[in-house]
């Protein structure tokens, strides 16, 4: 009983410690925290109203520098100017000056396969692979500005 | 010394007469002081006549006399006559040169680029200033020439009898004397055969005619890297039936440039949110506006744009949601199977995804497969969908081909852009065939270079219809500082146009491969206005066959990597739709009797588009068509008629039978008892025969031989013959081949022994002919030795050679269109066979 109990302990730990493991970052069913920036934006999940709740948001991570996507990003955290958003057609970031003025610490774990989202877009958008990549894409679990 | 003397002596005699036979064989004319080539066509000559003829006498006495040749009459005082090679051609100039109504008899000249240059007895020329009238009698009395006429800036005079204009114009102009002196050539100057449209803005339309022009940002292209529609739209400007499904952000009501009687609003073709029954764009959204416009805008209606294919239908079905968020994927299969259930017959889709996968999304890839494979019916037939995608706009310049775009579907069009100079626009798919994605580029039609942080003063700039009293995209919402509002938009994001009737109604402000994809499904439509009857495949294979392989880039088996098969070409893609649903027919089925009035079928409206009758061999055609057999010819001709474009000419042919049925009979003439021989004539599809009569004397009928067969199968029993009498409208042939029989058992086994197969046939440039014998006859015989021989309907031999091969391939690219008749001969027996020439 004991040696079970011991497995199940280093199990738990080892499943723990692997949310962390950089090695292993679409982990579908991990949760992770960390600090971010908001920064840009999906241009084909509704830009026409980017402050109405289906756009999706790239955030990014200065802990391990990556960029993720989130398509469940909840009204009311920052009212984005709209102006940010003018240039989407062939550029869905925000300007650099302002790369650092909506921080966001968010909860969040990695998209599932069958939670993956593709945004089907007008052919005169530029597409960037950011927003149709699996890795990218997270589901926020907790959002605080 | 003498030696030396001699061999300089030589020299000079060689020099002299090679000096000779170059000045025989350079000709060519002066434009001023320039000499001109001209190549010498070797099987035609011009005869011009002293005075104005009858052309119907005079060429029904030159048909009586020279019946081989055939006839091009340019005015009623010259005809091109054209023969079989150039010794007949010299033979029947020295026989015209001496006729007394003839004043000349020249060779015919083209230039280098193919056109014919008509020298007859006439030159114009001008004296230079301050040569005196007396001196110029002088001069041209020395030449033997009269003055005919005195055009103020040039004169026109006739050289004498039997002289050569040529040289007497190159000589005036050697002289010194004039300013100018060539023949009074006789050239058809064909006219641009090109539309040009009064709309707006159609002078910033570079995608589908660039002249160079300077139209938005200060930019200008290289003329003609464009899809060359005006030279299309002298074809035709497309039929009202043809229907466009758009799948997009919906389309504008009775939009100035695209009136509701051009557009098919169906219930529930907005599978977004809103009024179910309503495509119509909501707030900004334009972009289904921007490709409808591009494929059927009005045109030559003094304003806006001008559409592909102008008189087309658009099909508009919104998949796209007020705030620009496409519809989930069942309601994306939902609306491509409302297109193909409604009629479309091409579906233009502007979107997609930037993933590599081909089979993303297998909902959305059985509902192309279905339209591609399912839709578009006529008359109880399938021809299928043609469904065209956007490659997709990547942020480099080496990006992937996107989702739906790169479907492993026959047919379906994946349409990459490129640029105002035929180049790789930077956003555009680079394609790779070692993926495993299907990342390949089917082909490219122009649109807007590069966006603004790929090449710097680049942004979008092709011009189309906008959303009718709304910003839409004009002005397109451009910053210097991204994101900053509050920035005063630049030069390239100024309001485009913000001059002409409606003109927040148009933008020169869209591109993208969503640009470049409704301008290929313009041409599409205009190819299926021309000829409904295609396949998808075969749209595709037309579109992508004659696309133009442009930007210097390497085409592997005619594809590129940056171009696909290259940048697609309306004009092209336009002729060779319309070159297969052109026909010639007449009331008899192409047979000729005396003389019948063939038409051309299917042909576009614009008959100054049309050119010449030409007939082939027993026949002489009008220029109405009407065609007259000549000296009772019976046998296999041909009609043709030229189809003339502003990219190029076309040829309709068709294969005509003349006068009666000639009732060959082929088969082996070497037969064994004991085994069934089949022997057959010329098919009735060919000669119109409707009646035959088989005789066989010393075998059996076992098969066919009935009236209405054109083979007959034979059980022998000794040596004999069959004859055949075949009538078809124009009367009765008849005809016999005799067969040995070989008693003496040896050829048991064996049907025939040596059997002969051709093929392809009919052929055009190569035929194939199998001999294969049986085996244990080259074992008794050893090789077997075969004589091949070919004549044509004249029984003239064409071809001929012996071979122990069991397999031959002979050239026919140099035999002219017709029926010709094959005969293997061996110790085996001797078979014919009929071979078509078709090219």
């Amino acid at each position: 009983m004991k040696t079970l109990i011991f497995g199940l302990l280093v199990l738990v730990i080892f499943s723990v410690n692997s949310c962390h493991d950089k090695d292993a970052p679409t982990c579908a069913t991990c949760e992770n925290f960390s600090d971010g920036y908001v920064i840009g934006f999906d241009p084909c999940s509704g830009v026409g109203n980017p402050n109405g709740g289906t756009l999706g948001f790239a955030i990014y991570l200065p802990i391990n520098g990556d960029t993720v996507v989130a398509y469940n990003f909840p009204t009311g955290i920052y009212d984005f100017p709209l102006g940010y958003f003018g240039n989407y057609k062939y550029y869905p970031f925000f300007p650099e000056e302002a790369r650092e003025d909506f921080p966001v610490k968010i909860k969040y774990r990695y998209a599932k396969k069958e939670e993956f989202s593709v945004k089907f877009c007008t052919g005169d958008i530029v597409s960037y692979p950011l927003f149709s990549n699996i890795e990218s894409q997270i589901i926020l679990l907790s959002i605080t500005k | 010394m003498k030696t030396k003397l001699y061999l300089l002596t030589a020299a000079i005699i060689v020099a002299f007469l090679f000096g000779f036979m170059f000045q025989e064989t350079e000709r060519f004319y002066y434009g001023f002081n320039e000499k001109i080539p001209l190549t010498e066509v070797e099987n035609k000559l011009v005869v011009r006549y002293s005075e104005s003829v009858n052309k119907d006498n005079t060429s029904s006495a030159l048909t009586r006399t020279y019946a081989t040749v055939h006839q091009t009459w340019k005015d009623n005082r010259t005809v091109v006559l054209s023969t079989g090679s150039k010794a007949d051609r010299n033979v029947l100039m020295e026989n015209l040169q001496s006729a007394p109504e003839v004043s000349s008899c020249q060779p015919m000249y083209t230039m280098n680029t193919g056109l014919e240059m008509i020298v007859t007895d006439e030159i114009v020329m001008k004296f230079k200033a301050h040569i005196r009238t007396e001196q110029q009698q002088e001069i041209n009395q020395k030449f033997g020439v009269t003055q005919v006429k005195d055009g103020e800036t040039y004169l026109l005079l006739r050289v004498p009898k039997g002289s050569d204009a040529l040289t007497i114009a190159n000589q005036y102009q050697e002289s010194g004397y004039v300013d100018f002196s060539h023949p009074n050539f006789i050239v058809k100057f064909d006219m641009h055969q090109q539309v040009i449209p009064n709309d707006t803005y159609f002078g910033n339309q570079f995608t589908v005619h660039n002249t160079g022009q300077v139209f938005n940002d200060g930019h200008f292209g290289t003329p003609d890297a464009d899809i060359d529609a005006p030279e299309a739209w002298a074809m035709t400007t497309g039929v009202n039936n043809i229907l466009v499904a758009v799948l997009d952000q919906g389309v504008s009501p009775n939009h100035p440039d695209l009136p509701n009687a051009r557009q098919v609003r169906l219930n529930g073709s907005n599978f977004a949110d809103g009024n179910p029954n309503d495509p119509s764009p909501t707030g900004n959204t334009n972009h289904g506006n921007a490709c409808a416009g591009v494929i059927a805008a009005t045109q030559n209606n003094n304003e806006g744009i001008a559409g592909i294919c102008p008189n087309c239908r658009i099909m508009p079905i919104r998949i796209f949601d007020s705030f620009e968020n496409a519809i989930p994927e069942t309601r994306l299969a939902d609306a491509i199977n409302f297109a193909r259930n409604n009629g479309a017959d091409i579906i233009s889709n502007s979107w997609g995804a930037a993933v590599a996968n081909p089979n993303f999304s297998p909902l959305i890839v059985t509902a192309i497969q279905t339209a591609t494979t399912q839709g578009r019916v006529i008359n109880g037939v399938a021809r299928g969908c043609v469904v065209l995608f956007s490659a997709g706009n990547n942020p480099t310049n080496n990006g992937i081909v996107h989702f739906p775009a790169n479907v492993n579907i026959p047919g379906v069009l994946t349409v990459g852009a490129s640029d105002r100079d035929d180049l790789k626009s930077f956003y555009s798919p680079l394609g790779n065939p070692a993926s495993p994605n299907n990342q390949l580029l089917d082909v490219t039609a122009p649109s807007h270079r590069a966006y603004p942080f790929q090449v710097a003063g680049e942004t979008l700039e092709a011009w189309t219809i906008d959303v009718p009293n709304n910003a839409g995209y004009n002005p397109w919402p451009q910053f210097t500082s991204l994101g900053n509002a509050s920035v005063v938009p630049p030069a390239i994001g100024e309001q485009l146009p913000n001059v002409g009737i409606n003109f927040q109604s148009y933008t020169g402000r869209f591109g993208g491969t969503s640009h470049s994809c409704p301008v290929v499904a313009g041409i599409a439509a205009l190819m299926l206005s021309a000829n409904p009857n295609l396949t998808q495949q075969q749209v595709f294979n037309i579109i992508t066959n004659t696309a133009n392989q442009v930007g210097g880039y390497v085409y592997t088996n005619g594809r590129s990597n940056e171009l696909g098969f290259g940048r697609a070409n309306a004009c092209q893609a336009l002729r060779e739709a319309f070159r297969l649903a052109m026909t010639i027919t007449n009331n008899t089925n192409g047979l000729v009797c005396s003389n019948t009035t063939f038409s051309l079928q299917n042909a576009p409206a614009n008959g100054g588009l049309l050119g010449n009758w030409s007939s082939g061999t027993g026949l002489s055609i009008n220029n109405s068509g009407v065609a007259t057999r000549i000296n009772n010819y019976d046998g296999l001709s041909s009609i043709s008629r030229s189809f003339n474009t502003g990219c190029g000419n076309s040829q309709i042919s068709a294969l005509i039978w003349v006068g009666r049925p000639i009732s060959s009979i082929s088969g082996t003439s070497y037969a064994y008892p004991g085994q069934l021989y089949t022997y057959s004539t010329i098919s009735p599809s060919l000669n119109g025969a409707f009646n035959f009569d088989w005789n066989v004397v010393g075998g059996t009928i076992y098969g066919g031989g009935g009236p209405s067969d054109s083979f007959v199968t034979v059980f022998w029993n000794e040596s004999g013959y069959i004859t055949l009498t075949s009538e078809n409208l124009c009367g009765t042939s008849e005809g016999t081949l005799e067969v040995t029989v070989d008693l003496g058992g040896g050829g048991g086994g064996c049907d025939p022994c040596q059997r002969v197969q051709i093929y392809p046939n009919p052929t055009s440039n190569e035929l194939t002919i199998t001999l294969n014998s049986e085996p244990s006859k080259i074992k008794e015989s050893g090789d077997i030795v075969s004589q091949i021989s070919i004549r044509d309907n004249s029984q003239n031999l064409v071809y001929s050679t012996t071979t122990k091969n069991s397999s031959i391939k002979i050239s026919t690219v140099d035999f002219p269109d017709g029926l010709f008749y094959l005969k293997v001969s061996s110790t085996l027996g001797t078979e014919t066979k009929h071979i078509l020439i078709k090219h």
